[in-house]
C-alpha cells in the first residue's frame, strides 16, 4: 500500500514535466538544433522567428546540444531538420573525415557543401557572411610588454605558459592540439574547459593564453588581443545553415526563408549580437528579432 | 545573491518549465527502476545463482560516468528526453535493487518459518510478510536513486534532454553566476526536498514493534 503510494507520487511527479512535443496541433514542426554557446542560439532564435513568420510551419530550437557530433547525429536521426550554424572547418575535419583540411576558402566550402550533399543529403547553404575562427588571445598588457603578436612569438615561452580551451580541441584530428604542436610548439600547461569560462579565466590572470572564438564580443570587452595565425594553421571557419534536403523538397517556402539570411550577417554585426546576449543580458530571442527588423526582414 | 534573486525573478517562468522538465525527468527513471528494480531484487533472493551476476552488473553500470552513456546511447537512442531517462534509469537502479535485496533477506527467518507453518503460500508470504518488513530498507534505496538522479539528471540538458541542467550550462557558458545559480538552487532544492519526504515516508513504515 506504502509502495503504490510511493510509486503513484513519483510518477505524478514526472508526468506534470512532460516531455516537449514533436507536432502541435496537426503543425509540422520544424527543429532547429545549436551548439552549447550563444552564437548559434542566436541564430537559430532567427531561422525560428524567419519560419514561423514566413510559412505555414512552426519551429522549434533545440538548443545547447553539447557538441557538433551531438548536433549532427541529431540531423542523421532526423531529430533535427536544421542545424542554425555548421563551420566549415570544423565539419571538414569532423563529420567528413578530412585529414589535411583545405586552406582556401572558397575551396573549403565547396569540399563542405558537396560532401554534405554527397554523403549526408543535406544542403549545407552558402555562408552567412561571416567566420568564427579559433584565435589564440593573450591579456593586452602581456601583449604589449612582451611583444606578442603573432603565435610563433609565444614559441619562445611556450614550455612556462598555460592554455585554456574549450573541452573539444584537444582531440580534434587535423585542427586540434596534436596537429598544432607539430606546426608549432607545444605548450606548458593546457586546460580544458567550457568555453564562456576562459575569458573571464584569462583577464583574472588564471591562465595566460586561451584559444578564443574570434566572433566572441568578449575578447574585447575583456581587453584581450588575439595573435595572428602566421603560419595559417588553421582552416577557414565560415558558419553556414545546414538543412535535410528531405524536407526541403517537401516545404520548398523553407529553403527560400533560410535563403532569406544568407551572406546578411558580417563578422562584427555577430560579435555584437554575441556580446549582447553574453555580457549585455539580452535574451537569444529579443537579439534575434532586433537584428531582423534592422536588416528589414521583420513584417 | 541579488544578482541571482533577480534572475531567478525575471526568468520564474523559465524556471519552472525547467523544474517540471527535470521532475519528469526523475520521476519516470525513479519509477521505471522501481518497476523492474524491486522485482530482479526480490527474484535474487529465490535465486541464489542469479545472486551475484544481478549484482555485479548492476554495479559496473553505475560506475560509467554519466557523460559517456549519453554518448553510447545517442546513436542507438538519439537525443532528448529519452536518452536522458534510460541513462537516469540505468543509475537508478542499483541502490533499489541492492536494497530490496537486503531488505528482504534481513527479514528474521523464523517470522517466514511461522508463516509457513500457518499455511500461507509462497506469494502470500512475500506479500504479507517478507515485503511490509523490507519496505524501510526498500524507501532508503528509493531515497538515495532519487537524490542521485537528481542530481545526474542536470547533465541530460547537453544532450537536449531538458531541465534545470540547461540553465546552468547556459549560465556557465556565459559565464554568468547568477544563471548558474538559478539553475543550482532549485535542483539542490529538489534534492533536500526528496532526502527529506522520503526520510519521513522511510519513518512511518517502521512496523510498530
Amino acid at each position: 500500500m506504502a509502495i503504490a503510494l510511493v510509486l503513484v507520487v513519483a510518477l505524478a511527479a514526472g508526468c506534470t514535466g512532460g516531455k516537449t512535443a514533436g507536432s502541435s496541433n496537426g503543425k509540422t514542426v520544424i527543429k532547429i538544433g545549436t551548439q552549447n554557446f550563444t552564437e548559434p542560439i542566436v541564430l537559430a532564435h532567427m531561422l525560428k522567428i524567419l519560419i514561423e513568420q514566413d510559412t505555414d510551419l512552426r519551429a522549434e530550437t533545440v538548443e545547447g546540444l553539447g557538441a557538433t557530433t551531438v548536433l549532427h547525429q541529431a540531423m542523421l536521426n532526423n531529430e533535427v531538420q536544421i542545424s542554425a550554424a555548421r563551420y566549415v572547418g570544423t565539419d571538414l575535419t569532423g563529420a567528413l573525415g578530412v585529414s589535411d583540411p583545405i586552406r582556401d576558402p572558397a575551396q573549403a566550402m565547396q569540399m563542405a557543401q558537396k560532401g554534405f550533399t554527397d554523403k549526408f543529403q543535406q544542403k549545407w547553404y552558402d555562408g552567412y557572411g561571416f567566420e568564427n575562427t579559433y584565435a589564440f588571445a593573450v591579456r593586452d598588457d602581456m601583449a604589449a610588454s612582451r611583444g606578442y603578436e603573432k603565435v610563433s612569438d609565444l614559441a619562445k615561452d611556450a614550455g612556462s605558459l598555460s592554455l585554456g580551451v574549450d573541452t573539444d580541441w584537444l582531440e580534434r584530428p587535423a585542427d586540434g592540439y596534436g596537429a598544432f604542436t607539430k606546426e608549432y610548439f607545444k605548450f606548458g600547461k593546457t586546460i580544458p574547459m567550457d568555453i564562456g569560462l576562459v575569458y573571464k579565466a584569462l583577464a583574472d590572470k588564471k591562465m595566460d593564453v586561451v584559444l578564443a572564438y574570434s566572433t566572441d564580443g568578449r575578447i574585447q570587452s575583456f581587453h584581450l588581443k588575439t595573435l595572428v595565425d602566421d603560419k595559417h594553421f588553421f582552416p577557414p571557419y565560415q558558419a553556414s545553415p545546414v538543412a535535410r534536403m528531405d524536407i526541403l523538397q517537401k516545404y520548398p517556402e523553407l529553403d527560400k526563408t533560410i535563403q532569406k539570411l544568407v551572406g546578411k550577417i558580417d563578422t562584427q554585426t555577430m560579435t555584437s549580437l554575441n556580446y549582447e546576449v553574453d555580457e549585455g543580458g539580452k535574451s537569444a530571442d529579443e537579439a534575434a528579432r532586433e537584428f531582423l527588423q534592422k536588416a528589414g526582414l521583420l513584417k | 545573491m541579488t544578482r541571482t534573486l533577480d534572475f531567478i525573478i525575471r526568468n520564474w517562468e523559465t524556471i519552472l518549465q525547467r523544474t517540471g522538465e527535470h521532475l519528469s525527468l526523475v520521476g519516470w527513471a525513479v519509477g521505471l527502476a522501481l518497476l523492474i528494480g524491486v522485482p530482479l531484487g526480490i527474484l535474487i533472493t529465490r535465486q541464489k545463482s542469479l545472486e551475484t551476476p544481478v549484482l555485479t552488473l548492476a554495479n559496473i553500470v553505475q560506475t560509467v560516468p554519466s557523460l559517456a552513456f549519453f554518448g553510447f546511447l545517442i546513436p542507438v537512442t538519439g537525443i532528448g528526453w529519452t536518452t536522458a531517462v534510460v541513462v537516469l534509469f540505468l543509475y537508478s537502479l542499483l541502490p533499489i535493487i541492492r536494497n530490496t535485496y537486503t531488505g528482504v533477506k534481513g527479514v528474521d527467518p523464523s517470522l517466514v518459518e511461522a508463516a509457513r507453518g500457518m499455511g500461507l503460500t509462497d506469494f502470500q508470504i512475500l506479500h504479507m510478510v517478507e515485503l511490509p518488513l523490507a519496505l524501510p530498507v526498500i524507501v532508503v534505496g528509493v531515497r538515495v536513486s532519487t537524490v542521485i538522479a537528481i542530481g545526474t539528471a542536470t547533465v541530460a540538458a547537453l544532450v537536449g534532454g531538458g531541465g534545470l541542467g540547461t540553465i546552468i550550462l547556459r549560465g556557465l557558458s556565459r559565464a554568468n553566476d547568477a544563471q548558474v545559480m538559478a539553475g543550482a538552487i532549485p535542483a539542490a532544492l529538489l534534492a533536500i526536498i526528496a532526502d527529506l519526504g522520503l526520510t519521513w515516508v522511510e519513518r512511518r513504515l517502521i512496523p510498530a514493534g
